[in-house]
């Protein structure tokens, strides 16, 4: 199983300096979890998944021990959210990710994508520029068919995102 | 100062001197400068003082090993474990629910309520744990409130470091004291708790005076105080049955263990067990609520300053500074107390510590009682570190989440009150050292 027979291609992109709001609106938009964020010349330089957005938005003094947020005042998610709506992608995406190339098999995939939870993996040819991605998506599909043989899916495309 | 270390050792060599001096002080100074974490430079410093100590004959392994107050390391250890599996309780969340309810939802008397819970519960805990644990309670209050939580917590920071100076086991600093005085928990209540409640009466209205303003509410906020559940914050009502269970019998332990004849760490040590065994389950978790770091800081700190006994330095400045203060003990005492109290301020008041007991131990040749200089050495010790921002471990941690919580306090801002907050409570100190002891 290789990363060219399992990633999508059609990868939503951000450049550094995009404000938070703009990313969190175009991941409603095309329906998608993770963004990779991408240099002028197309090479991947991080990547922002919801969950990182969700953990910048809870306050630090609920992020220690959440039993606090039971007794949480109402309006705390809006107050937090208008603080950092206006911060750059760049000051909260992923700088440490991992790099696949296409020839690079599944179980490098799978084994990197549990490691800190990162949701999207960029593949890149071999200029370094952006041509696909594997995500927890792409994994399940190629673990279906490892499962599953008699009854393979096709996995190209994953999911087709603009 | 050759001559002088010469007495006392004839082994010991000029070299061998200027080489533990110069260990214990590049750790300071490393430990100062913040540029290496202080447990790095204490387990390399120890490491490398017990090297050169063989190499030079100042200094041996069994020495070493013997230098570690074991006493401390298990007291802390054992309440680290307790308090570790305590806190998932949710009890602390419920008596602060509680008391904003019992306060109607007002501010001020929120403010009250909470300076008192914290000094309390620093006075039995940790002073970090105390504040991590009031830190989120009171952010949640003020958001409910719509006021800046700014107030609360610098009060908060002040009561921890105050609450903390009361007991035994109140502030590490204590924890070291006790332990090489040999003084009980009671002699801790005895001697500190009461100047240490009159000086929680003192700043109470300094508070309202410097705060009261800013902390004005609606009447329709303090009411949703009234609305929360202090309940829901219980997750787990037998591991909170046993928790209590377990505390009650150890800070009954505490209260008895000078006539009992059983040290701290005997008490901690068992207190820790038996939840862990009422409990039965996941160990590794309550062992990961250990703070290791700062264990081994300890356990390399012991090392080092062992070794700078062991070539003499300690007891040479312990003469030098009865030599300065011409043998007079209010001299001396109320010197310590200041002294450790500017400090405390700005340095670690830990390896201060740990570096003054030994020096103490010495001038017991000079003074027959050396009590009122142990206690001098705690509060200034204690005190100090509401002096600035760096003053003690818990002001950066609660500085650390309100920080990343969007509201910042700034070094100068707390400073400008903390230097006073420290001023009235040891010049209280000073007056209470003088009348009491001396």
């Amino acid at each position: 199983m290789w990363v060219k027979d399992y990633m999508f291609k059609n990868v939503c992109v951000v450049a550094p300096d995009t404000t938070i709001a703009e990313a969190l609106k175009l991941m409603v938009e095309q329906k998608t979890n993770s963004l990779i964020v991408v240099d002028k010349d197309q090479k991947p330089i991080g990547t922002l998944s919801s969950y990182t957005l969700v953990r910048e938005v809870v306050p630090q003094y609920l992020k220690n021990d959440p039993v606090y947020s039971q007794f949480g005042a109402e309006g705390t998610l809006d107050h937090y959210a208008q603080k950092f709506k206006e911060k750059k992608v760049s000051e909260l995406m992923h700088r440490d990710f991992h790099i696949l190339s296409i020839n690079d098999a599944m179980i490098e995939a799978a084994s990197y994508s549990i490691k800190a939870s990162r949701r999207i993996l960029p593949v890149v040819d071999k200029n370094g520029c952006l041509i696909g991605a594997i995500t927890r998506t792409c994994i399940k599909n190629a673990l279906y068919n490892a499962i599953f043989k008699d009854h393979q899916i096709n996995p190209d495309p994953c999911r087709v995102a603009k | 100062m050759h001559e002088t270390l010469n007495e006392t050792s004839n082994q010991i060599t000029t070299g061998a001197i200027t080489v533990a001096v110069l260990i214990f002080l590049g750790a300071y100074a490393l430990i100062i400068s913040e540029k290496i974490h202080r447990t790095i430079v204490s387990i390399f410093g120890g490491a490398l003082m017990i090297i050169l100590g063989i190499a030079l004959h100042f200094y041996g392994q069994h020495e070493a090993i013997s230098a570690i107050d074991f006493n401390t390391i298990g007291l802390l250890v054992g309440m680290m474990i307790i308090v570790g599996i305590t806190k998932d309780t949710g009890l602390f969340q419920y008596v602060a629910i509680k008391a904003a309810k019992a306060a109607k939802g007002n501010p001020w008397k929120i403010m009250i309520m909470f300076s008192l819970i914290t000094a309390l519960f620093s006075a039995l805990l940790d002073n970090v744990t105390t504040v991590l644990l009031i830190v989120p309670m009171t952010f949640v209050i003020c958001d409910h409130l719509r006021i800046n939580p700014l107030p609360f917590l610098i009060a908060e920071i002040f009561m921890s470091n105050i609450g903390g100076t009361a007991t035994l086991i109140g502030d590490p600093p204590n924890i070291l004291i006790g332990s090489a005085a040999n003084l009980s928990f009671t002699d801790f209540i005895i001697n500190l708790a009461p100047i240490v409640l009159f000086m929680i009466i003192i700043l109470l209205p300094l508070f309202k005076w410097r705060y009261g303003r800013a902390i004005q509410v609606a009447p329709e906020n303090c009411q949703k105080i009234m609305q929360l559940n202090e309940q829901e914050a219980i997750e787990n009502p037998s591991l909170l049955k046993k928790s209590l269970f377990v505390l009650v019998i150890v800070i009954l332990g505490f209260f008895f263990h000078g006539l009992l004849g059983i040290e701290g760490a005997t008490i901690a040590i068992f207190g820790a067990g038996l939840l862990l065994l009422l409990d039965n389950k996941n160990p590794e978790k309550a062992l990961h609520e250990v703070e290791w770091t700062t264990i081994f800081f300890f356990i390399g700190l012991f090392v080092i300053i062992g070794g700078l006994e062991h070539v003499g330095v300690i007891s040479w400045a312990a003469d030098k500074l009865i030599a300065i203060t011409g043998g007079n003990l209010t001299i001396t005492t109320i010197a310590i107390l200041w002294g450790g109290a500017i400090f405390s301020a700005f340095v670690d008041n830990i390896p201060f510590v740990a570096t003054m007991i030994p020096l103490v131990h010495e001038m017991g040749s000079t003074f027959a009682n050396l009590n009122p200089i142990w206690w001098s050495l705690a509060l200034g010790a204690c005190l100090g570190g509401n002096g600035t921002l760096v003053g003690a471990s818990a002001n950066l941690v609660v500085a650390g989440i309100a920080e990343k919580s969007g509201y910042k306090i700034s070094f100068f801002d707390f400073m400008k009150i903390g230097i006073a907050v420290m001023f009235i409570t040891v010049a209280i100190s000073n007056v209470y050292l003088l009348i009491r002891y001396l």
